[in-house]
């Protein structure tokens, strides 16, 4: 299946830069709420290779325009994704030793967001705030921060700058902070900790895949389309109308997961480059 | 001066940072998962020569540095400034303080070629040649035998640089020194 990359309304996800086409509309982002409309009418597992468009993104692990491997799985979970993800990548390996390419080794590493933070920070993540976290790094690392930065913004600083660049290895890192749910589900853990249903899949240190368990509340996705364009007001970013269309179905989505997958970065890792550029 | 934007950094461009003139080394977009995008830059403080690693929020400016380097060639010191002449053909002579001289002083030679930085006109930084050939003014004396291998002495050269050389140097040889290092590289016939 294919859907329309030109849509009537752009992603309000606070730190992504529509690319507005005059007066016609969006280049999306993603294909995620095309996607889920499909999803919500037909309850079918479904897939697509598609460009997605991000305004500003321009450097040695982006491009404005790149293409996503996008696939829904009805009645799955993020574990059984996990194998998906495991599956698929033995075939491209399978796939490149036929042309005699040194195929990436296999996802051998699973680990909590929480696991990998504590391991380095000494501390859980999901238990600090805005204060504790400016601690943790060296002001230089947060200079690019202010005083709209959220939560989020934090986290992300401190997590890329400490940790990602040693997930060399294929590793999948699950259980993220619960301010970064975006569409996925939030769940609490026995441990108590409020976090968000999705994993993500680092090769490099680079991200290359995203998975949510998806969010199939529409109250819920209202609240946060809300909460999106409240942080895109203070920062002085241009407000996103809400996706009526996916509103209107989204309470009949299925119970499903979700992945997008970066193929250019995959590229990337499984030719072993250091600047998309290469691929 | 025109000011840039955080796109339109890349290594090689001067800029001001906290009111000194820097050249950025190394410039990356990084955007984490679901974060704010930001660049991460490593610049050198042409003034110090101190490299500092700053973050800017994507869309930051900073103003240009109107930073010029120039080949010139080192005339004479006077006591207070250090005195270079352009080698382009207009012979434009320029003086140095203590500051900007600071870190090569000790491989100056006259007549020599070095690179000096400008800022707004200015003299800021003064780099010498990787490699000089400098006359030893003061070393214990050479020992027989020892000619390739072995150990290593001091030597006080004729700019008051003091490198280590292999203990076969006498008083009034020149050798040639690698100033990044300050490490001897090898005996110069005259």
């Amino acid at each position: 299946m294919t859907t329309a990359t030109l849509r009537l309304t752009g992603s309000s996800e606070t730190h992504l830069e529509n690319i507005q086409v005059g007066r016609q509309g969006y280049l999306q982002t993603s294909p995620e709420h095309a996607m889920k409309c499909l999803l919500a009418e037909h309850r079918l597992s479904i897939f697509q290779i598609c460009p997605a468009y991000r305004g500003g993104e321009i450097g040695r692990r982006h491009r404005t325009e790149f293409q996503m491997l996008e696939w829904y799985r009805c009645g799955h979970t993020l574990a059984e994704l996990m194998d998906d993800l495991q599956a698929m990548l033995k075939y491209v390996g399978k796939q490149m030793e036929k042309y005699s390419i040194q195929p990436i080794s296999q996802i051998s590493d699973r680990y909590s967001y929480r696991e990998l933070f504590e391991k380095h920070f000494k501390v859980n993540p999901h238990s600090l705030g805005i204060e504790g976290l400016a601690g943790l790094v060296a002001p230089e690392i947060t200079a690019h921060l202010d005083e709209h930065s959220t939560l989020g913004d934090y986290l992300d600083t401190a997590f890329s700058d400490a940790i990602e660049p040693q997930l060399l290895a294929p590793t999948i890192v699950y259980d993220f902070p619960a301010c970064q749910a975006a569409l996925a589900e939030t769940k609490q853990l026995s441990t108590g900790d409020l976090v968000s249903d999705r994993f993500e899949l680092y090769v490099g240190g680079v991200e290359i895949a995203n998975a949510y368990q998806e969010l199939c509340d529409g109250k819920e996705l209202s609240r946060r389309f809300a909460a999106n364009n409240q942080q895109r007001q203070l920062t002085g970013k241009p407000i996103i109308e809400d996706d009526m269309e996916l509103l209107a179905v989204i309470d009949d989505l299925p119970r499903c997961a979700g992945m997008a997958l970066g193929i250019d970065r995959l590229t990337m890792a499984l030719r072993g480059l250091d600047d998309i550029a290469g691929v | 001066m025109a000011s840039y934007s955080t796109n339109e950094f890349k290594s090689g461009l001067k800029v001001m940072l906290e009111g000194d003139p820097c050249n950025i080394v190394e410039n990356e977009f990084v955007k984490p998962g679901k974060g704010q995008a930001f660049n991460r830059v490593r610049l050198k403080n042409l003034k110090t020569g101190r490299v500092w690693e700053r973050t800017f929020k994507s869309g930051e400016s900073l103003e240009g540095a109107d930073v010029m380097e120039h080949d010139m060639e080192y005339l004479y010191a006077d006591g207070q400034y250090w005195h270079f002449m352009k080698t382009d053909g207009s012979y434009e002579q320029l003086a140095a303080d203590q500051a900007a001289v600071e870190d090569s002083i000790r491989w100056l030679k006259e007549t020599d070629k070095v690179t000096v930085t400008l800022w707004d006109e200015v003299p800021i930084a003064v780099a010498p040649a990787n490699f000089v050939e400098l006359e030893v003014t003061e070393t214990d004396p050479g020992l027989k035998g020892d000619t390739a291998q072995g150990g290593t002495k001091p030597a006080t050269l004729s700019t008051g640089a003091v490198v280590k050389v292999p203990l076969f140097i006498n008083i009034g040889e020149v050798v040639r020194v690698d100033t990044r290092t300050a490490e001897y590289q090898n005996r110069v016939k005259q």
